[in-house]
Order: structure tokens, then sequence, then C-alpha cells
């Protein structure tokens, strides 16, 4: 177990950051801040973090998602009870901005979550409420990015509040949208998961164990990279992940192991990398671990933690500069660490001389 | 006036229905009994424990005005005041159970709308009145009847029309009287002098309502049309504005809350959403409560006397309305459902994570001041907090270096077999990635088909073979200067030993071909990099240094299988070539094991001296013997199937690899890695152990096992690249198509080339899709990478693969400048289609704005941006990777829209280009559909063609 540290980074948001987005190359980062407004950073070419835009909105929860750029550059923010879609353009003047392209509002709840489905499915917007209501909008032509039609009924989740909600990655598989709800009532059903029809458009619940029994904050699953399964990461009082076969034979048609994860604390917010391999989870103790799958199963090799001082705004660190510290260091530790092999290696020769 | 928070409403919500829409509503003073003013009429309700009862109801129809506003006299129980649109005031007269109203006439007071009533909080008689007229009016009230009274005039402006008024209710400014203007002034006056106003500031954006702080005599609460609440230090002369506050939709009233300094309710509006919030001054993004959840579409609000109990009414709907009566505990809090923390991580696996932290500093004197303003104070708890975002980005292990690593250096063409085994072995041992199975794979599949006819000496031949070709590969390596790569010596060593250590008598002579250098790693630039070694390719002999090691590891080789065996003597050899191939596979493995297992040793020196005193104590000799036995054993117990053979190398190889980062993470504890060490020899001896007494078969097939490798790179290792690779190169040799299952292999290749998208890989992306072409892929792919062309004549579209229309011969895309193919770049007009060679076109429209064909189209794009393009494809055949010399021609578009992006140098590729302007593109054709319907037929048709040399030449 490893623990580190990190430096913060002046945002000049004014309260919480409620949610991070990175876009699909990794150039862009979206912060959402309950102080009414998403900042979006573009990576410039010393890989420093270099605030582009920032977009007022109203208060309210915050989340953002970013489309995948097969369907243009879009970016989605939640807040309240309306989804606002920006898009990317070029103005008149040859500057790029973001420029408000719709607000879907109907929802009578705030929303909590929303998350672009897989590029399979076309430009498909899954939203969901503290009402527990559960919708889904399509753009049918990604060329007129202002109309959006909600595809189904809304899902009947029977929740009563749903918290999060998570697409599945696999091509090959149907596509599975897990929802979590965080309910404090113990009996009632915290996670639900719906299965995509490829021939119907229909998404019908699939039966499940009873998996989580605490109120659900974050649901995310894992990026597929060719694994014929699933495999889902639980936020909630503990650390949950359910990998979830399909079995087309079986009665249930799913089989669902679920392994929970000694996390010492509440888990917010889970999350992948790019490859599957690594769990990060952000809890109550205010620290992100990183998770390994070897084999004797999950286990937390890391820690990130921030520096427990406070006021940011007297730190006036500048984005810059930290990054060319990281960079330092990591120089540093890269070239120690090739001074050690060359050295081992130098000593095998002298010894064997 | 005192209120308490002890005062506590233990029951839940109630609302009560009335069938008029609520205008105004006043409470009396002790907050037990509300007037409701409707459109013409006045409800009197008493609120009880848990519900409200109608007590009188009354009809103003006959003075023909719509109410705007009453107000409950705060000195007198019985006096009630109404307003209408007329301008008119009226006097209620409210006994304990009855309303009515004092006079049948009302007197006009304004010439327009009276906006608002107020008493004065300390003189019983008086009434201010603003109207819609721009005056300010005080009333005496009580005069009988009330035409009597004349009032003293505050003329504000005739256009600026009084929206709110109140006097300070601070005892000693009692004579200051605000009111607020439509035009966005504030005025504040001296009651005692009417004829100009003492103060006025502003213009602000109209204000909707004024609330003076009940506690805090120079703060006042102005609520803007443009959906701010300000709060004003009116102490200076200078209003300064000391909190301000962001609403959503446009406020409808605002109140302080009582007893709580900081906290005000507000109450907004807009054309979908209603809002009831209290706002803390000290976090003015969120909400402290929220009462959307309890009360729909809430309008109007007052706080009953209690910094708890909220009572409001909501828009009228079908001329019917509902007054409710609200605690603020069941109140929403937002906050609570705020994300203290949260993170993600981009694709390279930096974190960015972001934690709440609250500011302790302000709690501190919020509370103090609190507490000092109230001994009973609240638990409840609303802290501002702002959130650190941090970036990490040295975590080793969540980074997918080793994915964007291999997908650049693997290569599965461009070489045979063999080479590509050796290749992509390196290309793993240098990001110290498990190359063993490469080795593997490289002898399992090599000349399978003619191995039983193979004799000793052929295998002895190959091994040589192999050596060059390893050399080969080096120097490929040092030729495409891979900075990077980083082979250490010894394993170089170890691999020559391997090829030449298959049952050979003299290890000496097979692997004297290769020369090594006496100091073969280099520093540069911080990076080691492997050295030439063919910088003395004519010198063929092995240093003594090298052959010291080479034994070194034999005897290491020796130790392993004399501990785990108990050898006594040596046996017969028989080498028949199965036996010899298995040794060579059985070799390949121990050995490479032993060195990867080796490497990670930290105390290196104590190992080495291990050997050493061994190889003193050993002879050469035992060694061969041991392999003679080992060949012997294979001999006498013959493998049931090859196929467990294989599997086990799998299953060996598998249970090395998560041990692999134990010895990274344990390298500092060295007694524990050689206790790993052993325990793996032991395992995968074992492994070998139990393929003895097997019985034979001569039919070589891996293809199983091979398959389980692949799915156990997948599964266990989350690695993608390498079972690519692995399939691909696999795929050299002869294969059975149903070798994986066809949907496993869509789902890699799908998220492969999804994968490479994402790290912008995009020449290995169109490898990738050319190498697997099935129509999974092709759909995925090709409606974003490739646009088929069209014949302008003849209108019949061109096959992908060829610029020649069928119809008259000629080629399509002919640069307009030169009239000569273009084979590269290909830029043309969205307009009217023609374009050419991008370095003609640059040329061009370096002086001219027009089409270079004449057309008269005026297509002048920007001249620097086709130069940045340019820049963005210097390299010649920048699409020209494939063995069969078929070029792509590439559509660079000439479009406006396209700047932007390139001025961002976001784009890297044509492929990116494309995809993330067609939409540009389809957008563009569809402005010029009106203009020239002939744009529309070739909306779809833009010109990417896969572009044949065959049919220029």
């Amino acid at each position: 177990m490893s623990t580190f540290s990190s430096i913060p980074i002046r945002t000049d948001h004014k309260d919480l950051i409620q949610d991070i987005a990175f876009d699909f190359y990794g150039k862009r980062v979206a912060t959402a801040s309950l102080d009414q407004s998403v900042r979006i950073w573009n990576i410039n070419e010393n890989n420093e973090w270099v605030f582009k835009e920032e977009l007022r909105i109203n208060p309210g929860l915050q989340k953002v998602a970013w489309a995948h750029p097969e369907f243009g550059s879009l970016l989605a923010v939640a807040f309240d009870r309306i989804v606002w879609i920006y898009e990317e353009t070029c103005f008149s003047n040859g500057r790029n901005g973001w420029i408000k392209r719709i607000a879907i509002h109907d929802s009578r709840l705030a929303i909590t979550d929303l998350k672009f489905a897989p590029k399979y499915l076309g430009l498909q917007l899954v939203i969901c409420t503290q009402s527990g209501e559960v919708r889904i909008y399509e753009c049918n032509d990604i060329i007129n990015s202002n109309v959006w039609n909600k595809v189904h009924p809304d899902l009947k989740s029977n929740m009563s509040s749903c918290s999060s909600c998570s697409w599945s990655t696999c091509f090959n598989l149907p596509i599975l949208l897990a929802l979590g709800s965080d309910e404090t009532n113990p009996t009632s059903d915290k996670l639900v998961i719906f299965e995509h029809n490829e021939n119907t458009r229909q998404y019908t619940r699939i039966e499940k164990p009873q998996i989580c029994l605490d109120s659900i904050r974050s649901l995310a699953f894992a990026p597929s990279v060719g694994k014929l399964y699933h495999t889902l990461a639980i936020a909630s009082k503990s650390l949950l992940i359910c990998t979830i076969k399909s079995m087309p034979k079986e009665p249930h048609r799913y089989q669902f192991t679920t392994t929970n994860l000694d996390s010492d604390a509440s888990v917010w917010r889970v999350c992948w990398n790019t490859v599957g391999s690594i769990l990060a989870s952000a809890g109550d103790d205010r620290k992100v671990k990183l998770w390994k799958s070897n084999f004797s199963g999950w286990s937390c090799f890391a820690e990130i933690t921030g520096e427990s001082c406070s006021l940011l705004a007297d730190q006036n660190i500048n984005l810059s500069c930290m990054l060319n510290l990281y960079k330092d260091q990591n120089q540093q530790q890269q070239h120690q660490k090739n001074q050690i092999q060359f050295k081992t290696q130098t000593s095998i020769h002298t010894k064997q001389k | 006036m005192a209120y308490f928070d002890n005062q506590e409403y233990n029951s839940k919500t109630f609302s009560y229905g009335v069938s008029f829409p609520i205008n105004s509503f006043t409470l009396n003073k002790d907050g037990n009994r509300i007037i409701l003013a409707g459109r013409s009429e006045w409800e009197l309700l008493n609120i009880d424990e848990d519900k409200f009862t109608s007590k009188s109801n009354l009809n103003s129809n006959l003075f023909n005005m719509r109410i705007t506003d009453v107000e409950w006299s705060r000195l007198d129980e019985t006096l009630v005041a109404s307003c209408g649109s007329n301008g008119g005031l009226q006097k209620l007269i409210v006994s304990p159970t009855d309303l009515r109203i004092e006079f049948r006439d009302s007197h006009i007071f304004h010439e327009r709308t009276i906006n608002k009533i107020h008493f004065h909080p300390n003189e019983r008689s008086l009434l201010f009145s603003g109207g819609q007229d721009g005056n300010i009016k005080l009333i005496d009230f009580r005069s009988n009847p009330l035409s009597s009274a004349s009032p003293i005039v505050f003329h504000q402006h005739p256009d600026d029309k009084v929206t709110d008024l109140q006097i300070n209710p601070s005892p000693s400014l009692s004579n200051q009287l605000v009111s607020g203007s439509e035009s966005g002034y504030v005025y504040f006056w001296d009651t005692r002098m009417a004829n100009k106003y003492e103060k006025r500031y502003g213009p602000f954006r109209g204000i909707v309502h004024i609330d003076w702080h009940p506690e805090e005599k120079n703060w006042l609460a102005v609520a803007r049309v443009d959906r701010q609440i300000s709060v004003l230090d009116t102490s200076t002369d200078k209003l300064n504005t000391i909190y301000s506050i962001t609403n959503s939709e446009s406020l409808a009233n605002i109140k302080w809350r009582p007893n709580r300094k900081m906290q005000i309710g507000a109450c907004m509006s807009g054309a979908n959403h209603y809002h009831l919030y209290v706002w803390d001054l000290n976090r003015p993004y969120v909400p402290y409560a929220s009462f959307d959840s309890i009360i729909n579409k809430a309008e109007n609000f007052m706080w009953r006397n209690s910094p708890n109990c909220i009572i409001a009414s909501t828009r009228a709907q079908n001329n019917r309305a509902l007054i409710y009566n609200t605690y603020i505990s069941e109140a929403q809090k937002p906050a609570e459902y705020s994300t203290l923390v949260t993170v993600e991580m981009d694709k390279m696996g930096s974190i960015a994570f972001a934690v709440g932290v609250e500011n302790e500093k302000k709690l501190d004197s919020h509370e103090i001041e609190r507490a000092s303003l109230n001994s009973d104070i609240n638990n409840d708890k609303f802290l501002i907090a702002q959130s650190n975002l941090y970036f990490n980005y040295n975590e080793p292990l969540a980074r997918s270096d080793w994915f964007y690593y291999a997908a650049t250096n693997y290569r599965f063409n461009s070489g045979t077999f063999e080479e590509l085994c050796d290749y992509n072995s390196q290309v793993a041992l240098s990001f110290d990635k498990d190359f063993k199975n490469w080795m593997i794979l490289k002898t399992l599949y090599k000349e399978n088909d003619k191995y039983d006819l193979k004799e000793e000496n052929s295998s002895k031949s190959t091994s040589s073979l192999s050596n060059s070709k390893q050399v080969q590969s080096y120097k490929l390596l040092s030729n495409e200067n891979c900075s990077t790569i980083q082979i250490p010596f010894s394993q170089v060593t170890a691999i020559g030993d391997t090829s030449s250590s298959d049952g050979s008598e003299d290890g000496t002579s097979s692997s004297s071909d290769i020369e090594f250098d006496d100091s073969p790693i280099l520093e540069r630039n911080g990076n080691p990099i492997m050295a030439n070694l063919e910088s003395n390719p004519n010198s063929f002999k092995l240093s003594k240094e090298s052959n010291e090691k080479l034994n070194t590891y034999r005897q290491n080789e020796n130790i392993f299988i004399t501990k785990s065996n108990n050898v006594n003597t040596l046996s017969q050899l028989d080498n028949h070539d199965e036996q010899n191939f298995i040794n060579n596979s059985h070799m390949t493995k121990i050995e490479d094991e032993e060195e990867y297992s080796f490497i990670h040793y930290d105390n290196i020196d104590n190992l080495c001296d291990f050997f050493k005193s061994n190889h003193d104590t050993e002879n050469f000799a035992y060694h061969e013997n041991e392999q003679h036995y080992q060949n012997n054993q294979y001999l006498q117990n013959n493998f049931k199937s090859q196929s467990d053979l294989a599997s086990s190398i799998v299953q060996s190889t598998k249970q090395i690899d998560p041990k692999d980062n134990k010895h990274v993470l344990n390298n500092n504890n060295n007694i524990s890695g050689d206790v790993e060490t052993q325990r793996l020899l032991e395992d995968l001896n074992n492994c070998f152990e139990n393929q003895l007494g097997l019985d034979d078969g001569l039919k070589i097939n891996f293809d199983e096992s091979f398959c389980q490798l692949l799915h156990s790179y997948i599964d266990d290792q989350n690695d993608l690249v390498t079972p690519i690779f692995m399939y691909l190169v696999r795929s050299l040799k002869k294969m059975d198509k149903n070798l994986i299952e066809a949907n496993y292999l869509d789902e890699w290749f799908v998220q492969y080339i999804e994968l490479l998208a994402k790290f912008e890989l995009w020449n290995q992306r169109i490898e990738i899709i050319k190498a697997y072409r099935t129509d999974v892929i092709q759909n995925l792919t090709q409606n974003t990478l490739l646009y088929t062309s069209m014949c302008g004549k003849c209108k019949i579209t061109i096959k992908q693969d060829s610029s020649i229309c069928r119809e008259c011969k000629t080629n399509v895309f002919l640069c307009s400048y030169c009239h000569l193919p273009v084979k590269r770049l290909y830029a043309w007009c969205h307009a009217c289609y023609h374009g050419g060679h991008l370095n003609h076109m640059i040329k061009w429209f370096k002086t001219n704005t027009n089409c270079p064909t004449g057309c008269g189209c005026t297509c002048s794009p920007n001249y620097n941006q086709l130069e940045q393009i340019n820049d963005l494809f210097p390299s010649q055949n920048f699409y020209n990777f494939d063995s069969n010399g078929a070029k792509m021609v590439i559509g660079v578009l000439l479009s406006k829209t396209l700047e932007s992006k390139l001025k961002q140098k976001d784009t890297k590729s044509i492929d990116d280009l494309l995809i993330n302007n067609s939409e540009h593109l389809f957008e563009l054709a569809g402005k010029k559909k009106s203009q020239n319907h002939q744009i529309r037929k070739l909306q779809k048709n833009f010109i990417l063609p896969i572009d044949d040399e065959k049919n220029h030449v």
C-alpha cells in the first residue's frame, strides 16, 4: 500500500465541484461546480490544463457528460431539472465557443445523473432524476443537435429516487443500463438493470438477486476491452464489484457474482481506467483509492490524498507550475530507476569478471 | 418583535384550497390568522394546529378593481388595509370571526394601481402606499372617513413606478423609508421630509422587492429583475453590495428569515419552474433549503413569525390556488445531495479528483455571530465549502502507457512469422512485460509443418537462423530509433542462450554467432537504449564474459533441476525430434522464467556470488548430463497429448504473471523474492512433472491452448493489444478460420479500434481495420472514414479502390491547376467541387480567390488554413504503409468551419478531421441546397477513395 498526495489546482470554482468529465480523447476536462458554472479546460502542448471557457448555468445539482466525438463536440450539462446541450461552434470572428443548443426540461425533480449511450445506439442520452424517473432522449439528426426526442416511454424503475446510471460497454452483448437508487428504505430494490433489445429497441428489466442493500451513490461499468461479460462497480456504503455474465440458456439469463471490497469508508464515486484494469473510488474519508485485481482478488494498492489544508484561494498555485513539478519528479524518479537498473547490471558484469 | 426558535410546530405541512387566485395575503401579529386577497375577494382564515379554517368571506365586486395588496396592522389587531388596481384603499375591520369593510366606498388616492401598502411600524394610524404613478403617500388611515385624510406625498418621479417600500424596522432609524422603483432606483426618504428623497441609488435593473434586515439596521435586501438578490450596506454613502445571490428564475418575493442573520427566503417563478428557496448568504450558490418537493408552484410566501414555519401560496390553476403552512424541517436541503468527492480518470490513467474542503475560518465567525445574536442557537450546519481539484499523474500502475506503447510498437506485418515473434517479444521485454509467450508462440508454430522430417542438425541451423534474425530485429530497432526500448544485457544473453541450448552438446558453437558488446547499455537523455548489436557484424566470437554468463545460467538451471527432481546420475541420450522440440520449448521457458525473476532481484550481488560459487564447483559436463537425463525422462514418459503440454505452458505463464508484480513490489525484500522464485520454479516443474507418465501423441495442435492464452490475456490481465497482435501474427501461419469464435474476435477488434481512436493512433487504426476486414468492422468504421466519389460528367459513383470513371474512362481526380491526376491530398471546394493538389491549390489561392477552372465560383479558401493543412500532412505517402503499394487519396476540406479546428491543431490526421467535421460537411451542403440542387445529389459523395496506383500507371 502506497500513499500519494497531490497538490491542488486553482480552479476558481467557488463551491463544491460536483462532477469532472474528460472528453473522449482526454484533451478536455469539464468541471461542474455548485457555484452555477461549468468550466472547460483544454490541455496544451506541454500537458498543462488551460482554462478555456466558463459556462454560466443555474443553481442545482450538476453533472456533465461529453458525447462521443463522432457526434460532434457536444456537452450535456444537467442542473436542477434541466439538461442543456452545448455544442462547440466557430463564431464569425474565427473563435471557438460553446453555445447552448437546446434545453431538455420535463423532469419533475432535480436531475441526478446523465450519461450518453454507447455510440452503437446513436446519439442517445439517459437522464435520471430524484423522483425516480428515467428517460432516454435521442437526437436522430446529428447535424441538427437542436432536436431531441424522447425515444421510449419512461423506464419503469420502480424507484422513488434514482441516483446514478451507467451503460455497459460490450459491443457484442445486449447493452445493459444499470440504475442505482439512493433511497434509504432498506427493503426497496437499490439496483435495477435493464437490457436493451436491438430488434424491438425496447428495454426489459432483468431479474437479478438482491445485490446491494445500501443506497447507491454511483455506478460504473468497466470498459470491456474485449471481455464478453460485464463488470459493474457499485459505490455504496462499501465498494462492490459485480460481474454479470450472460447465460442465454439459463432461466435467468444472467449470472451475477458480487465481490465486496473493504473500503473503510462510504464510497461516493467510482471510475475505471481506460483498459479496465484499475478502479478508482472516492470516499467519505476524502481519499481516492485505487484498486487492482489479481489472483487473490481485488486489493487496494494506492491511496491518493489531497492536502489537508483548506483555503484554496490562498494558494496561488499555477497549474503549469504544478505540472512542471510533477514532470520534474517523474523525470527524477525515472532517472533514479534507470540508474539503479544500470548499476545492477554493471554489478553483475563486474562480479563475473 | 421577538421570535422564538423553540416555538415548535410539530405538525406536518398542511394546505387549504381557495377558489380564487391568491394575489396577496397577510398575517396578523400573532401569526394565527391570515387574510387572503384574491382578485376581488378577501377570505379570513384561522391557522390551527394542523389545518386552516375559513372564518369569513368578503366580496369587493362593487369597487370594480383588482386587489393588489393587503396588509394587517401590527399594532391594531382589528385593522387591515387593502389596495387595488384602481388606486383606491379599503379599510377592513376584523373581528375574531368576521371581516367587514368599514366604508362601502373606497377613496382613490393614486391615479394608477397601488402596488404596495405598508403600515408604519410605530405609528398606529399611518399607512404608506406606493403606486404606479410614481408617488408614495403617507395616509392617516384612521381618519374617518378615509377621504378626509390628506396624504403627505413623496414624489418619486412620475415615470418611476413604485414597486415596493418599507420603513426601516430598526427603532433608531424608524424615519428611514426606502422605496424601490421599476426603473431600478432605490430611494431613501426621511419620513419627515416629503419634498425630496434623501438619497437615490441606482439604477440597478428593476427592483422587484426590498426587505430590511430585521436585526442589521443597515442591511437592505433588494430583489432585482435580473434574478439577483443584492444585500446592500446602507451605512455608507455609497451603497455597497455586500452579498449577492443569483437565482435561476425571476424573483417574486424575498423575506429575511427571522433569527437567522445570514438567511433569506426567496420565491421565484419562471416559464416552467417555481422555486421557494431559503438562501444562506455565506454560500450563495446552493439554496440552504428548497421547498420544491413540498409546494408545487409556490408564488408568494411569508415567515409565520418563526424561523421554521412558512406560509406560502401557490399559483392559481383553473382559478384554484392553495395556501400552505409548512416547516423548514420538511424542506429538502440540496447541499446534502451534493457530492463531496468526485474522481475521474482520463485515457492515460491520470486521475483527476475534487475534494470538498470546508472553509472553517468562515464557519467560526459565522457561528460566533449567530451565537451572539441568539442564545438558543439551532443545530443545522450549513457550511461554505469549496473543492480542491487535483490532477495526479504519477500513479504508474493506473496508467495505460503499456497500451500506447504496445499499440505503437507491436507489429503484425512487414516480416515473417518468426521475425515478428522475435520483434514483438523484444517490444514486450523492453517494457518489462511478459515476453515469454511470444517466444513460446514462435517455438510452437515455428516450422510446425515440416517438423517431423527435421533432423537434429537442422534444428541447430534454425536456432542459428533465429539468432541472425534476432540481430536483424535489433537492427530494426536501432534503425527505427526507438529510443525508449531497453534491453538489459543479461536478457540478451538469455535469449541467445535459449535458442542455442536446444539439446546441443556444444553451447558455445551455436551461440557464437553473436558478438556481444561489453557495455551494451547506453544512457541517452535519461532513457537507456539498446546498443547496436550489429556494430561488429564480422567478428563472430563469443566474449569470455558472456560465455561465463551463459554457463552461469546453465548452472542456475542445474540447481533448479537438482533441487526439485533429486537427479542422481546421467542417463543416455536419445535425441528424438519431438523430445528435442519439447526440450527446446521447456528450456526456453525455464530460461526465460529464470531470467525474469532474476532481473528483479535487488540484492543481485548475493545471487551472483551464489551462482559463481556453484559455477566453480560444478563442471560443464554435469550440466550436459542433466540435459540428457531430462531428455531421457521425456522420452520414457511421452505426453498423452500435446495440448496438455501447451496448456501447462499457458498455465505456468499465467501463474507467473501476477507474481511479476509482486516481484516489483517486493523487490526490497530479497529473501522473500528468493523464496518466491523457488516456489515459482517448483510450480513450473510440477506442471511438467504432471505431464510425465502420459501417453504419446504425435499430432501437434496447440490451437486450443493458444486460444486459452489469448483469453487469459483479456480476462486476467486486461491486455487487449497482445492477443490482438498474437492473433494477427498467428494468422500469418496456416490457421483454422474458426480458431477463435467470431463474436469474441469482433468484440476484441471493435474495442481495440475504438481504443486506438481514443489514443488518436489513426494510422494503426487503419492498419488494423485493413487487416481485419469483417462486416462488423466495416459497418462501424466505413461510414465515418470513407466517402464514395462520383463522376461529375456521367453521374455514376466511382468504385472505392479506383479513381477512373467506368463510363468515360477518365480520372475523376484531376487537378484543376495542372490537369494531372491527384494521388495524394486532394483539396476541393465545397461549392463547386473543383480542386486539385494541395500545393497547387495553395499556390493558386495565394493570389486568387476564384476557382482555377474558371467556373465562376468564389472558392476563396482561407489561405493560411491551406498552409496549415499542408503542415499537418507534410509527409510524403502519409498513408502509405501497405506493402501492396496502395495509397489513400485524402480529401481536405476547404470550408471555413475547419479553420478553428486547425488552429487548435487538435486534428492530427485526416481521419480525425473527417470524423470531427462530417457534420459541417453536410451542413454546408445542406445550406447550398437551394442554390444548386446538384450539390444535394453529391452530398454524400465526397471524395475519399483508396487510390489504386495500377489505374494510373
